[in-house]
């Protein structure tokens, strides 16, 4: 997919995710790595969602962030990425991927109100 | 073709107007009449300064918006990780909803001047008011009301220079200057407003939300030079207002052995020179300003936290297409009431906004000075030479001012009352 | 984990400074020391006198026609509110004979100034600019009540 080399920490890690719409839904939270001693190391998937963004703060933090926010995450196969630029483009609507939940789930609510 | 250029030039002298209107709000009204009142002319040098720096940063944060399209928290966490970029979102954030709480509290001080209702209520009023106004009106017009209303503020450069002042000798402290102290408090008390005022005028929401409503108004490369003209012309004239304000404190407030705390005095000056009317026109003014720099907080901090977090973010659409962005502002708006209905003295509640925005200025500007000069995000339009030595320059004082702030604070808390 | 730890410790050591050094400043400054105490009666002097000024700027618009009453009141109100947490300070410090805390709170949540006046009156308290601080109080308080009287009860 890609020519050159692609750094994940410089070019992937923590990058805006924008979906087939162009809307952002989602950062790069975590990036799931396949293999083993010996093997080849392969990034299978994009983790989205506050359990990884909770594992990586200071341990003191953790429970209580975890207590807060969840553990849960969505994990987007890397065959989804469509383009990697500024942002991590994917192939599908964010719907489609389970990304941006919260985003339609409070939008749903936020419509009963008047002028929304 | 005329009708887009002179179109082009409204736009432009709109955007200054509009920066003019928003450059006070009453952290820096606050301490501008009490370093007047306190210490004459001596500390108009800070405001020069502060305007330089705030200008400086501005054009930064807005050049940053216009290469890359990208959010600065976006970049922020891209470049430094999570933990970095969640150590200066929550210095941000917090600051933001202090210096929101500040303003509304202050709102509600004035429509209690007019009104005589109680305060409480009148704070319940003001934020049920600015979720309305920003829930409903389109972005554009929001800015556009509250900045050039807040014009009406002008009315205090008018008092300033119906009080005569001693001209020379105020252009004489346009350059940094120490008088002679006559207690050793005094020198610390004169540190103290220095680098509160200088604070209140470095307030890092206004360089956040510029670069957010670069993006969303599409702002180009093309635009860096326009918005260069914007910000220093813009300041520079919005400037006038603080430096009037001191005035006003040396020359009305200081032979009376005031010092005003609330802005309520401020518009005790204007009615003493000008009558009903001119107290009423410093209080809209006031209160337009303070409303939209109340407002300019809530949604920088949406702004913050939403890129940050990869959600949906903007004003231009409605609140759904954005829900988390809007919950956010409103969240914000909400924190901020609560703390002035904790009951805390307003008073109270602008100085420790202004210090807690102190403390934080640096972790909020070093992003934008490195993110500003480094190549690799921006090419060749990287920071040069000069703003590159500006930035770092007002970085070392912003450091050293956040030092300073709290022991400062401490020492002179008597001298508060 | 190079470059981007690197600018992380960066941050890291950032704080750990600024949390020295802020340590460092306040030391010093204390050992430079200035004692609080007599400052602060001096300082409550300066502030009951700029709330008297302050009231007399405002018992002079009102009298020309300048600033409506309900301006007044209100401004009246929050400079009495200050001036109240002035007053509580001065009472609570241990100059001359001690007043008792209890009787003192009693009396502010009655809202009697009156009273207060006549408490501060028994104890002759010096600043150390020279000034009859009783004296000042009397001043200010009198004023506050007057303006308070003359605003038209609505």
């Amino acid at each position: 997919m890609m020519e050159r080399p692609l750094d994940l920490l410089r070019d992937v890690l923590d990058h805006t995710i924008v979906d087939a719409d162009g809307a952002p839904c989602g950062t790069v939270d975590d990036l799931l790595l396949e293999g083993g001693p010996g093997q080849l190391l392969k990034v299978t998937a994009l983790l989205v969602g506050p359990g990884p963004l909770v594992r990586r703060l200071p341990r003191w933090l953790e429970r209580a962030a975890a207590w807060i926010f969840g553990r849960r995450y969505a994990r987007v196969s890397w065959s989804e990425v469509e383009s990697i630029s500024a942002t991590v483009t994917l192939r599908s609507p964010a719907a489609k991927l389970g990304l941006g939940r919260w985003d339609r789930k409070v939008g749903r609510w936020l419509a009963r109100i008047p002028g929304s | 073709m005329k009708v887009a250029a002179t179109n082009q030039a409204l736009a432009l002298l709109l955007r200054i107007f509009v920066s003019m209107g928003a450059f006070v709000e009453v952290g820096a009204l606050t301490f501008s009449i009490g370093a007047g009142a306190r210490f004459g002319y001596s500390l108009v040098w800070v405001i020069v300064i502060g305007t330089v720096g705030i200008a400086v940063y501005c054009e930064i944060s807005g050049r940053i918006a216009a290469v890359r399209n990208e959010p600065l928290f976006a970049l922020i966490r891209q470049r430094d990780g999570f933990r970095s970029g969640l150590l200066t979102l929550v210095a941000v954030t917090s600051a933001n909803a202090l210096t929101c709480a500040a303003q509304i509290g202050a709102v509600a001080m004035l429509w209690q001047l007019l009104s005589g209702w109680p305060y409480r209520l009148l704070v319940l009023l003001a934020l049920i008011f600015f979720i309305l106004a920003v829930w409903f009106t389109p972005k554009e017009w929001i800015e556009r009301v509250f900045g050039l209303l807040g014009l009406m503020m002008i009315v205090f450069v008018t008092v300033a220079v119906s009080l005569h002042p001693r001209w020379s000798q105020v252009a004489a402290t346009a350059l940094p200057n120490l008088p002679p102290f006559k207690t050793r408090r005094d020198g610390l008390l004169y540190g103290y407003y220095a680098i509160a005022l200088l604070g209140s005028i470095l307030l890092p929401y206004k360089t956040y939300f510029r670069a957010s409503a670069a993006i969303e108004h599409k702002r180009k490369v093309s635009h860096i030079v326009p918005d260069r003209v914007t910000w220093i012309v813009g300041f520079g004239l919005g400037s006038l207002l603080p430096v009037s304000l001191l005035l006003i404190g040396a020359d009305f407030f200081a032979p009376r052995q005031i010092e005003p705390q609330l802005p309520g005095g401020a518009a005790l000056a204007t009615a003493s020179l000008f009558g009903i009317a001119g107290m009423l026109i410093a209080v809209g003014g006031m209160f337009f300003a303070f409303a939209g720099a109340a407002i300019e907080m809530a949604l920088s901090g949406a702004y913050n936290v939403a890129q940050f977090l990869g959600w949906r973010w903007g004003k231009l659409g409605t609140p759904r297409s954005a829900a988390r962005f809007a919950v956010s502002w409103i969240a914000l708006l909400c924190a901020a009431a609560l703390i002035v209905l904790t009951g805390l003295d307003p008073a109270r509640i602008v100085e420790c906004s202004v210090i807690l925005s102190v403390v934080i200025l640096p972790f909020t500007y070093f992003p934008l000075v490195v993110i500003g000069a480094d190549r690799r995000i921006m090419g060749d339009r990287a920071s040069g030479k000069l703003i590159k030595a500006l930035g770092w320059l007002y970085f070392m004082l912003i450091t050293l001012a956040a030092l300073a702030v709290i022991p400062l604070f401490i020492l002179t808390r008597v001298g508060k009352g | 984990m190079n470059r981007r730890g690197q600018r992380y410790l960066g941050i890291r050591a950032l704080i750990a400074i600024l949390a020295l050094a802020i340590a460092a400043v306040v030391g010093v400054i204390k050992l430079a020391g200035a004692s609080a105490d007599s400052h602060e009666l001096a300082v409550i002097v300066s502030v009951l006198r700029s709330d008297a000024a302050a009231t007399a700027v405002l018992s002079d618009a009102l009298a020309r026609g300048q600033t409506g009453t309900t301006f007044a009141r209100a401004q009246a109100a929050q400079q009495r509110r200050a001036l109240d947490t002035s007053l509580r300070q001065l009472i609570s410090m241990r100059v001359g004979a001690p007043l008792e805390r209890g009787r003192v709170q009693a009396m502010e949540a009655a809202g009697r100034l009156d009273v207060l006046l006549a408490l501060l009156e028994r104890d002759t308290l010096r600043s150390s600019d020279g000034d009859g601080i009783a004296a000042r109080s009397r001043e200010v308080l009198s004023t506050m009540l007057a303006i308070e009287r003359s605003l038209p009860q609505s």
